[in-house]
């Protein structure tokens, strides 16, 4: 199995990160406003570990190495914790009325950014024009996408007519 | 100020943003420390689902109230959970195939942003207006320039 799914083009396993990710988040968006984040996050995160735990499992029996180290582990747990503040924030996001297209939008633009400034202060990684033209560009994107004020609208009932303020 | 009063899923957005860009360091960290893909991301969900439960518990002691589970709740549960399986693994087997790193990180990202907006509009009748498709242009070149 294990040969087969490792001959396949990089570019099919990207489409299923884009249809699976959009399908996180719009799930995410119809979740019923009063189910607890935290269940739901356990149990999502569960049902997600279990079957990865059984691909391991498939891939350690299909005599490929498995290997750890215990700094690994100590990353993967830290990256797990992360995913659990996103998650459960992400919920949040959606219950206090962020619409699909940009909460998304703006969490993927905003992520890129601090990856490219994170790795450059902590990781030594390059940092070049076309880097800094992304981040000015994402940054006035997020800005753009933000909501505009709502506008108050007063209405005048003896002659009903409107009149914005 | 009076913004956020407004709309304040931004805050929201902004630890959205902290939880995944710890996330995203601490892995970017740890594929150098010879783990195994599949099991770092077995780590990683049996993690965030043992921090669930950590706080299920505490909002349990805090609450003192019975926890109502829905039955859209198990339904949710299992679409987000196979889609985040979905998600992790096809991420785990490009990095196996050898994926150009400059062009798939742009392509997956652009990608989510363009489903996720696509899908807002055509199936959650969400509305844009003319400044905010603008700003989503400019979003998406700024993820393609900060990823190639």
């Amino acid at each position: 199995m294990f040969e087969y799914l490792f001959s396949l083009h990089w570019l099919i396993f990207c489409t299923m990160v884009v249809v699976a990710s959009s399908a996180y988040g719009f799930i995410m968006r119809l979740v019923h406003p009063k189910t607890n984040s935290f269940v739901l996050g356990a149990m999502f995160a569960a049902i997600s570990g279990l079957c990865l735990g059984l691909l391991t499992f498939f891939y350690g029996a299909a005599g490929y190495d498995i290997e750890y180290s215990k700094a690994g582990i100590l990353l993967a747990v830290t990256s797990g914790l992360g995913f659990y503040i996103a998650d459960f924030q992400t919920l949040a996001m959606f219950r206090a009325g962020a619409p699909l297209g940009l909460g998304i939008s703006a969490i993927r633009a905003s992520v890129s950014c601090t990856g490219v400034i994170v790795g450059f202060l902590m990781l030594h990684e390059s940092f070049d024009l076309l880097k800094f033209i992304g981040i000015v560009s994402a940054s006035t994107g997020i800005f753009y996408l933000m909501p505009e004020k709502e506008k108050k609208v007063e209405i005048d009932y003896d002659d009903n007519q409107t009149r914005q303020l | 100020m009076k913004l956020l009063g407004q709309h304040n899923w931004i805050i929201h957005t902004c630890f959205v943003v902290l939880g995944y860009t710890a996330a995203f360091t601490a892995m970017k960290i740890g594929m150098g420390h010879e783990t195994t893909p599949f099991l770092y991301a077995c780590i990683m969900s049996a993690s965030t689902c043992a921090a669930h439960l950590v706080s299920v518990v505490i909002f349990k002691i805090k609450s003192r109230s019975a926890l109502t589970i829905q039955s859209s709740c198990f339904i949710a549960a299992l679409l987000i959970g196979v889609a985040l399986f979905l998600n992790n693994a096809a991420s785990v087997l490009m990095f196996f195939a050898d994926a150009p790193i400059s062009l798939a990180m742009p392509i997956s990202n652009t990608g989510i942003v363009v489903a996720s907006v696509i899908v807002g509009v055509f199936f959650l009748r969400e509305r844009m207006t003319r400044k905010q498709i603008f700003g989503l242009g400019l979003s998406v070149l700024g993820i393609v320039l900060l990823n190639v």
